[in-house]
């Protein structure tokens, strides 16, 4: 699965999924009803627009002042006994996990839901090192049986009917085959429960890191994030540097637009904030580890344009809305973060070279950015992309010529005269223009008898 | 009870009860007689109680059940009990939440290990909304646990399934 998930296979493995009609319809179901329930949940709030104008400027002043921030955020959290570690790279996390992980001999880690550690490969890594790592969210545990990758942020499983789900279960877990939800989710509850009372790390993502109280922030609906942070004597909680906001109410502007743009609701079932270890508590963790990872963040952080991208809060609504992602799925975009705001964290994060297919790989509607809670502008930065792609010849010689001659064409009037006239002319006589990869899978236009200079010249202007 | 309190309990009844709660107003009498109902209900025999004030902590003695926790020693003897009965700190009108401060007599997992969870909220424990909530909260908490509703999931084909990992059901009783 490693070598074929790679972004330079993008149009092979859209084209494949194109022609998976089953996948196309599971797909569409889940979005089309997340997208319907969303509209009910944004249009009962009438000051929607302030509400992302303050997002935007709370992750804008927090990414613009980001050392600052995450400097007050560790003196706090240390203060409330949480060990903070920095992790420059992927191996430099999981060794650090690693490292704590054999320190206590650990067997078991059960894992909520985290897409960092989806984008270091921490449970694939933690398994090659004889550790048990299991995934508890359903999703996300759905997805960890069948082998396969996330093909969506917050829904990681929107991919696979309840039929092959019931078959999976069947298969992996020895259980009589059913796919009614109700029992596939109590089959799961049964089997995790065990692995929550017996695990020895309970490994996290973050949603925030509030800097003022030192806090990690955890969002879900399920309750498995709780119990991961809460049963194991050790939690380590991963976290992009990208986290950290300034105040603790900031929290509340967040809580509003996120549970509306991540799945539709007005507010998840479970919040956590984590400021200490177990202490006076009667349960919790003897340790909090937290590690901030930098994986090419600060890359970002360097360049004006890609800066903003950081602002993400990893909702996943933009793929929802993107006329792309509904036609080619999560997987094609063969990268941890899929859609438009995957398409820039993957040029940025593996570099241009790897990731040349993602910012073209965008229709530049602009939905993205019409939906987005922190109104980012993905559509701009992903046409800048594409700009530094051609800079950088990451472009065909062909597609440049295309754009060369119409250039050229489109620079004078008589030439464009010309040209038009010309294709008129070819059309007259039978001869098509011969473009496959790009008529396979659209109707070639027709080429109108008269141009409408010559209709208005003749017919209209008077 | 104020004509602002009256409103925010209204508002919060609306919002618990459409994320799938059970709102359940109370003198503090009625409390023994809608537990013990609420217990048979859910077929309900081992149960774990948190430490409340002297005068609800006696009226919690008398519940009928098979089995009464009050001292849990460890994390598994709560996932084997059916229901949790505990107190909470905070409830939001706004968006039907109860907030949970983490501390020396709470434990989290009791909110998150039985099947049911029944908490017993105070009329003057409710806020209009988080903002209020962390205004009115000392900055220097230890964690905190904010829920609404019961536990639930999407994973599979868009269908809402309650009782993940967390409770299935959740009871508010309003003294």
């Amino acid at each position: 699965m490693k070598e074929t998930y790679t972004p330079l296979r993008f149009k092979e493995n859209a084209l494949r999924f194109i022609q998976d009609e089953k996948r196309r319809a599971n797909l569409n179901r889940a979005i089309h009803h997340t997208l319907s329930k969303r509209i009910e949940v944004v249009s009962e709030l009438p000051d929607w627009e302030i509400l992302r104008q303050r997002a935007h400027d709370i992750r804008k002043e927090a990414i613009e002042n980001i050392w600052h921030y995450i400097e007050i955020f560790e003196k706090k959290a240390t203060e409330n006994g949480i060990k903070v570690i920095y992790a420059s790279d992927a191996i430099e996390a999981r060794n650090q996990v690693l490292e704590i992980a054999k320190r206590i001999n650990a067997k078991l880690c059960v894992k909520s839901k985290s897409m960092v550690s989806e984008e270091i490969g921490l449970r694939e890594f933690l398994e090659e090192n004889g550790i048990e790592t299991v995934e508890t969210d359903l999703g996300e545990f759905i997805v960890q049986l069948a082998g396969e990758k996330p093909s969506h942020i917050t829904a990681p499983a929107m991919h696979k009917s309840r039929d092959e789900i019931g078959k999976l279960f069947a298969e992996k877990l020895g259980v009589e085959f059913t796919s009614i939800p109700e029992e596939l989710t109590r089959i799961a509850r049964g089997f995790l429960r065990d692995k929550f009372l017996n695990a020895d790390i309970g490994i996290s993502g973050a949603n925030f890191l509030v800097a003022e109280t030192g806090s990690i922030v955890i969002v879900e609906n399920e309750g498995n994030a709780g119990l991961s942070t809460t049963l194991p004597k050790i939690h380590i909680a991963i976290a992009g540097i990208e986290k950290v906001i300034p105040r603790l109410s900031d929290l509340t502007v967040f809580f509003k637009v996120l549970g509306r743009s991540a799945t539709a609701q007005r507010f998840t079932s479970y919040v956590s904030l984590i400021n200490s270890p177990r202490g006076q508590k009667p349960d919790s963790p003897e340790e909090i580890y937290l590690i901030l990872l930098d994986n090419g963040r600060t890359h970002l952080l360097k360049s004006e344009k890609l800066k903003e991208a950081l602002y993400c809060i990893k909702c996943g609504a933009c793929m929802l809305a993107c006329p792309v992602y509904q036609t080619v799925g999560g997987h094609s975009y063969g990268w941890v973060y899929p859609g438009p705001i995957g398409s820039i964290l993957a040029s940025a994060q593996l570099g241009l070279e790897k990731a040349t297919p993602l910012p073209f790989a965008s229709s530049l509607c602009g939905k993205c950015h019409e939906i987005c809670p922190v109104k980012i502008e993905i559509h701009h930065i992903l046409v800048w992309l594409r700009h530094q792609a051609v800079e950088h010849k990451r472009t065909s010689r062909t597609e440049k010529l295309i754009f060369k001659l119409w250039l050229f064409a489109m620079k004078d009037a008589k030439i464009y005269k010309a040209g038009a006239k010309l294709l008129r002319f070819l059309k007259k006589i039978g001869i098509k223009p011969s473009l496959k990869a790009w008529s396979r899978t659209r109707e070639f236009p027709q080429i109108a008898e008269k141009s409408f200079r010559e209709i208005w010249e003749k017919e209209l202007k008077n | 009870m104020g004509e602002r309190t009256e409103k925010l309990i209204e508002r919060f009844k609306l919002e618990f009860e459409r994320v799938g709660g059970v709102f359940i107003m109370a003198k503090k009498d009625q409390i023994l007689p809608i537990l013990n109902q609420t217990l048979k209900v859910e077929n309900a025999e081992k149960i774990f109680v948190e430490k409340f004030d002297e005068e609800l902590s006696d009226i919690l003695k008398q519940l009928d059940a098979k089995q009464i926790i009050t001292q849990a020693h460890s994390e598994k003897q709560l996932a084997e009990v059916d229901a949790s009965i505990t107190g909470c700190d905070y409830l939001i009108a706004e968006t039907g939440t109860i907030v949970f401060i983490h501390n020396e007599k709470r434990f989290k997992s009791s909110i998150l290990l039985p099947r049911v969870h029944i908490v017993i909220a105070k009329s003057e424990q409710i806020y209009e909304s988080l903002e209020h909530v962390f205004e009115k909260m000392d900055k220097k908490f230890d964690s905190i646990f904010l829920v609404t509703g019961p536990s639930r999931t999407a994973d599979i084909e868009k269908v809402i399934v309650k009782g993940v990992h967390g409770p299935q059901m959740v009871y508010l009783i309003l003294i």
